[in-house]
């Protein structure tokens, strides 16, 4: 049997017996319903925002020019002045949303939500306390951002790295969440993509290929943790010490250059990759309490330099920015 | 929508939903319940255009965006799933007495997203080198290698395969 009818058959085996429920029509329809629904709600919410944020400012006018004569408007105008209206948040930008109640005087929680395939990721899609509530200055708001499971649909486009995160990219920098890699194998192009905590929090990612374009796979992808992410690392590296791997040194910190296998953490063997398997490097290291860092390379990336010589020479030329 | 264009929505489903929900499982190697989530988002995008794609290949443009979501959920694990596990979960088969198939489909979920979509759409699909490089965004040349070093691998692996059973 050739491959391409191996393939075939393969393929035909592994769905031959999934059929399409009758009820998807029904499930399709529901689905656009609930999306046009939730854009109306999106809208109420805002008309409310812009009538709450009137109605006090108001009030104050006519309290300040002639008394009050009706003791309800008298207790509105307490009640309204011991806090601060909600503003809406839901539909906008999560930076934006945040800039926004931290304006109004409150504290911003953001949490990502579950996946979602009609809005793009990055939007706010729900926020707790409601708008048009009161809270005391300085309350926390809880806004949940959307992912995408059409993030590709975004990733796919490249992405433009925000200054604070590093200057990547056209201009030549290459500086990247707080470390500056000065060195990278000829050839090798920034991808213009980026993750952020998709490794731990907080954790920030992003590769480089020799095509530099974001649909093709990683040469080097290159991983920086800070904050509790780092106590992972040293517990992972302190596992790979105890399974026998032999630490580096790179600018005098303890390193491990090893295989991974799985589950996160175990260092890769004939039980867990069986050989002849390619098997991606990693370089890890813990480079302050603050900082730990991981290089990762594609095993066909691999292929075609010396891997471990160039993993040694990228974090050995590398320097936090701070 | 008219109803005449609610009943052709409801016939384009028949026809077609099951390939859809095929394809969405080979892509991106999920089960039928995530596959299924997948396509219903991906129908929903359909219909919500259905009005004005319906006389204009509605199939095609379907299965792009069934397959641009399936690229992008298989991407991301891929992704997280190279860093932590160096390779795909549950599929530490070991090289004896495993059927064909499952060790061959294993290997196809370790291959690169766009290679695996690439060879997907050739061999599952039966679509023209042409049409997978036009669905993909692609050269027909990129088509080409990546679904000859996709075989390549296929093939590596059943020799593998082959030599370990001997």
């Amino acid at each position: 049997m050739n491959a391409e009818e191996a393939l075939k058959e393969t393929l035909l085996a592994q769905v031959a017996e999934v059929q399409a429920s009758p009820a998807l029509g029904g499930a399709v329809r529901r689905r656009h319903r609930r999306r046009l629904a939730r854009f109306r709600t999106a809208g109420a919410a805002l008309v409310m925002v812009a009538v709450a944020g009137t109605v006090p400012a108001y009030l104050t006018m006519t309290s300040a020019g002639e008394p009050m004569s009706s003791p309800t408007e008298r207790e509105a105008v307490a009640t309204i002045r011991s806090g601060i209206v909600v503003p809406d948040v839901v539909g906008r930008d999560a930076k934006v949303a945040g800039q926004v109640l931290k304006a109004a005087g409150l504290n911003v929680q953001s949490r990502v939500g579950p996946l979602s395939s009609d809005l793009p990721a990055g939007i706010v899609v729900s926020q707790n306390p409601p708008a048009g509530g009161d809270a005391e200055p300085g309350a926390k708001v809880t806004v949940i951002v959307s992912s995408s499971s059409e993030a590709g649909l975004k990733v796919n486009k490249p992405q433009k790295l925000p200054p604070e995160l590093g200057d990547l990219g056209d201009e030549g920098g290459h500086r990247f969440a707080g470390v500056d890699f000065v060195y990278f194998p000829e050839g090798l192009k920034w991808v213009p993509s980026f993750d952020s905590d998709t490794f731990g929090k907080t954790s920030n990612s992003t590769s480089w290929s020799e095509s530099g374009k974001v649909t093709d796979g990683y040469g080097i992808q290159v991983i920086v943790y800070g904050g509790k992410a780092v106590e992972q690392i040293s517990e992972r590296m302190a596992g790979y010490g105890k399974q026998g791997a032999e630490p580096i040194d790179i600018r005098g910190k303890k390193a491990y250059l090893v295989s991974v296998g799985e589950p996160p953490g175990e260092l890769a063997n004939d039980k867990n990759i069986p050989s002849g398997e390619p098997r991606a490097r990693v370089l890890t290291w813990v480079e302050n309490p603050g900082l730990a860092i991981e290089i990762l390379m594609s095993p066909d990336y691999a292929k075609k330099i010396d891997a471990d010589a160039e993993l040694k020479k990228i974090a050995n030329a590398l320097r936090p920015a701070r | 929508m008219t109803d005449e264009d609610e009943s052709a929505f409801d016939e384009f489903l028949a026809s077609r939903s099951t390939a859809l929900l095929r394809t969405a499982i080979l892509l991106c190697g999920a089960s039928q319940h995530d596959a299924e989530d997948l396509v219903q988002g991906a129908l929903e995008k359909v219909y919500r255009h259905w009005p004005r794609i319906r006389h204009d290949n509605p199939q095609a443009y379907a299965r792009r965006v069934v397959v641009n979501a399936a690229i992008s959920v298989a991407r991301r694990r891929k992704v997280i799933q190279e860093i932590t596990f160096a390779r795909p979960p549950d599929t530490a088969v070991p090289p004896f007495d495993v059927d064909l198939r499952e060790a061959l489909f294993a290997e196809l979920q370790r291959l690169p997203t766009r290679m695996r979509a690439v060879l997907v759409l050739r061999y599952w699909e039966d679509l023209s080198e042409n049409e997978t490089a036009t669905l993909m965004g692609c050269s027909v040349g990129s088509v080409k290698s990546q679904a000859s070093r996709g075989l390549a691998r296929i093939r590596e692996r059943m020799s593998s395969l082959e030599g370990a059973l001997r």
